[in-house]
């Protein structure tokens, strides 16, 4: 019985994993490929966000880390001289230290002054970025990474690959975290500190580590965009982003590893089965990113057993079967 | 084993908790009792870790723990459970246990997140350790069900659990029956001595004075934050200074 789970939720993987590989294969313009692009982007910063937040801390900082990354990248390149890929993995490493002195030095700050800290600190790396001389004012044009193996990143679908590689190593750390006893111990740490502190969990450290290893991959996020938009600018990197980033979270699951990818996928596919016209676009957009925490507060992820429990009347807890 | 000397904690203007010094020797069940507000909760979490006290100090085995986080306190083995019940009400009975097993794994951070011998062998020792506690406590069959699910006595009697699961060297029960049946109530004494039989010490906050007088080999009375008695629980029941802080000055002596 077990067995037959593991092995389903196997299968269930791997052809997500091929069907995301396929993907820019059956979509082939490149609009098409530049949203997926973002989409990807948006899963990573909202599925490491997630974590931060399960772990109990109201984290709206993602869109600095974001930050971090592209900007560590374009310097580690333009005044360092390193390559991309020697860049890339510094400017994680950049991005959870970063993380680790902002933990530790609000460690004791919890609940929505937390959250507001965070939200000051996006508006601190973005006006650091902006009133530098050095990075100034005009955007930084970041060059495609050197090729590797070949492939020389001319078009968009090597980033999607880029990406997706990024997407896979995210959700894996995640996804294992999630189900090892550090993630139980997170939820704990959330629901009850003090119990959790009572049967021997460093909260603090727990909390603090998490928010690093998350940081770590909003950096690569950012490493990511630089060369992929060429030209970075500080506007990508205002709490706006950080403001999205939440609403994929939320509108998608917090439950889950999966709800910030089901939030992150849907509203950037949203506007396009919309119409066009940016007034009646937004309108729409805002009445069905309403609807939807209206009727599912537990996210999109919650529909299926929503819709399962309503079609066979079942006792509304599902799985005792 | 656990010994509290001069402590003191103060709210602003209130002294919740004045001067107070008491010793626990190892294989005790000693009671703490008072009326509400003397303080009792106060000095737990001074005990625990969760209050740094305004003076005085805490021992644990010899060993100064006064400025420790609850965390290194329970690393150390002395351990507290909650008035309230304090568990993870979203998660499942073993859940719970499981993660109060935390102290007893041996594998790293990152070895228990990507796998290694070492956490499958954790997994395996802590899921055995947790069914066997389970058992114990006659909560195998609900070890799937949700905390929320339970009736308010079993939930109770699960926060004792998470807190031996810690496998601790004392523990600390706050108000262990509060809200429990009679039933319930005799189930949660009889643990109470199991545990001190299987070495671990006792000290508990309880109002049911027959848990108290039933159980305790030793009784500590708080008023105004002070300790006002402290003996076996004939003597203390018969002390004038008690009687009179728990029924009023004419209060008749008339408990166990």
């Amino acid at each position: 019985m077990a067995n037959n789970k593991l092995k389903r939720s196997w299968y269930a993987h791997a052809a997500l994993v091929a069907a995301a590989l396929a993907l820019p294969w059956v979509f082939r313009s490149e609009y098409a490929q530049h949203l997926m692009i973002m989409t990807g982007l948006g899963v990573i910063l909202a599925a490491s966000n997630r974590l931060i937040i399960v772990s109990g801390a109201w984290f709206m900082g993602m869109a600095a880390f974001y930050a971090i990354g592209a900007y560590g990248v374009v310097m580690l390149r333009v005044y360092v001289g390193l390559s991309y890929w020697i860049s890339f993995p510094l400017v994680g490493l950049a991005a959870a230290g970063v993380a680790l002195a902002l933990g530790y030095g609000t460690a004791r700050v919890k609940g929505i002054p937390f959250c507001l800290i965070t939200v000051a600190f996006v508006e601190v790396v973005r006006l650091s970025i902006v009133k530098n001389p050095f990075l100034g004012h005009t955007a930084l044009k970041c060059a495609p990474p050197e090729a590797i193996l070949g492939i020389d990143f001319s078009s968009k679908i090597h980033y999607y690959y880029l990406i997706f590689l990024v997407v896979f190593l995210t959700l894996s750390v995640l996804g294992l975290i999630d189900r090892s006893p550090v993630g139980a111990a997170l939820k704990t740490i959330a629901q009850n500190e003090e119990l959790a502190e009572s049967v021997g969990i460093n909260t603090v450290r727990y909390r603090v580590v998490t928010m690093a290893a998350c940081c770590f991959f909003g950096g690569l996020a950012g490493a990511v965009l630089a060369p992929y938009v060429a030209v970075t600018g500080p506007t990508s990197f205002t709490l706006n982003t950080s403001v999205i980033i939440l609403f994929y979270i939320v509108v998608g699951g917090l439950g889950s590893l999966w709800g910030p990818v089901a939030g992150a996928v849907f509203l950037n596919l949203l506007p396009e089965i919309l119409p066009s016209q940016a007034y009646v676009q937004n309108i729409l957009y805002a009445a069905i990113v309403l609807a939807s925490l209206f009727f599912l507060p537990d996210g999109l992820i919650s529909l299926p057993l929503r819709l399962r429990t309503l079609f066979t009347h079942g006792d509304g807890r599902g799985g005792h079967a | 084993m656990l010994e509290a000397r001069r402590l003191a904690k103060r709210f602003g203007g209130l002294m919740a908790v004045v001067d107070l010094s008491l010793l626990v020797e190892h294989g005790e069940i000693v009671g703490l009792i008072g009326p509400n507000g003397a303080g009792k909760t106060t000095l737990f979490n001074l005990l625990s870790g969760f209050y740094k006290p305004t003076s005085g100090a805490v021992f644990f085995d010899g060993e100064d723990i006064t400025k420790l986080k609850p965390n290194k306190i329970a690393a150390r083995g002395l351990v507290r459970t909650f008035q309230l019940v304090s568990l993870v009400k979203t998660e499942t009975v073993m859940t719970n246990v499981l993660v109060a097993l935390h102290l007893q794994r041996e594998a790293g951070v990152l070895a228990s997140i990507f796998g290694g011998r070492g956490a499958r062998r954790d997994k395996q020792k802590v899921s055995i350790k947790a069914t066997e506690l389970l058992t114990e406590l006659g909560l195998e069959a609900d070890k799937d069900e949700l905390v929320s699910n339970l009736p308010h006595g079993l939930q109770k009697a699960l926060g004792i659990a998470v807190a031996l699961a810690t496998r601790p060297r004392m523990v600390l029960l706050d108000e262990p029956t509060a809200g429990m049946s009679a039933a319930e109530t005799a189930q949660v004494m009889a643990l109470i001595r199991r545990t001190r039989e299987s070495g671990v010490t006792v000290m508990l906050v309880e109002h049911d004075l027959k848990v108290v007088m039933g159980v305790c080999d030793r009784v500590v009375v708080m008023n105004f934050g002070r300790k006002i008695a402290e003996g076996t629980p004939e003597e203390v029941s018969r002390n004038k200074e008690v009687i009179a802080a728990y029924l009023g000055f004419e209060g008749i002596s008339r408990h166990g």
